[in-house]
């Protein structure tokens, strides 16, 4: 089974970053959609069906804890797993949003491994090792 | 140098090296970029609000600019342009931003970063002399990177 997920951020490179990221991770995944605020990821929701979603917190119009909040609202995607990826990595930050619904944080700088790792975690998928790119110890 | 100051400086070195496999170093006691050309500078801020808010500021060139933007997003330094460079390097402000705020332990929290006209590093060097117990200079391959907590 392949996956659909939904990043959100509004950096247009760290959106970038994600998703080379997730396309060489081996993850089976079907489409990769793009938000740049909160407010627009609720569009993409209304358009996509979403298996996970990985979003920013500090975003201009609808920033993450606000989306987190209307998506939690709605039943139909209250469901949709959400994973926090931010660089604020203060307890209260992390506590807040788990409060809120999310099911993971990754704080950036990351590693690819660790979003890999984090997707296989929340979607129970299996990996195709063959597809595998990670060349390197970066950071993203 | 205060412990606010050198904490961003140990945040910018970790987050340069993970981030984008650059390596900053400090400018030797007799060392001046008064000394260099007068490059182009790519200035950033992000505000830092709460109670007794503040501005983290950095400035560097656009050689070290098409760097990051180069290392970070593994594309060609020939592909870099002017837009890249500062999408690359906003991104990079709200990370050093953010790990900041995560050692020092208040209860600030992090505005949007932004992007400011390009000015000459003169202009800069004089922000700096009036801020010289906020200001930390730096050089990445030559070039000048600098930081003010304003």
């Amino acid at each position: 089974m392949a996956f659909n997920i939904l990043l959100v951020d509004d950096s247009m490179v760290a959106l970038n970053i994600m998703k080379k990221v997730i396309s060489i991770s081996g993850l089976p995944i079907k489409n990769i959609f793009t938000a740049q605020n909160g407010k627009l990821a609720l569009e993409e929701l209304k358009k996509h069906k979403i298996d996970i979603i990985l979003t920013d917190l500090n975003m201009p119009v609808m920033d993450g804890f606000t989306f987190l909040t209307e998506i939690k609202k709605i039943s139909i995607l209250s469901k949709i797993p959400v994973v926090i990826v931010s660089t604020e990595g203060r307890d209260q930050y992390i506590i807040k949003g788990i409060k809120l619904g999310a099911v993971n944080y990754i704080r950036k700088p990351f590693k690819p491994e660790q979003v890999k790792d984090v997707i296989v975690k929340t979607l129970g998928v299996e990996i195709d090792e063959s597809k595998i790119e990670f060349a390197e110890e970066s950071d993203f | 140098m205060n412990q606010r100051l050198n904490l961003l400086k140990k945040v910018i070195f970790e987050v340069l090296q993970d981030m984008f496999f650059l390596f900053p170093d400090e400018l030797d006691d007799d060392e001046s970029f008064e000394k260099a050309d007068n490059p182009t500078i790519y200035s950033f801020s992000i505000p830092i609000d709460g109670n007794g808010p503040f501005k983290l500021r950095f400035f560097l060139t656009f050689e070290t600019g098409k760097q990051m933007a180069s290392n970070y997003l593994g594309e060609e330094e020939k592909d870099i342009d002017h837009k890249l460079i500062i999408e690359t390097f906003k991104e990079a402000v709200n990370v050093l931003g953010g790990n900041y705020l995560n050692i020092i332990g208040t209860d600030h929290h992090l505005g949007l970063p932004e992007y400011h006209d390009k000015t000459s590093l003169k202009n800069i060097l004089k922000v700096t002399e009036n801020n010289i117990n906020n200001s930390i200079k730096l050089k990445i391959e030559g070039e000048p990177f600098l930081a003010i907590i304003d």
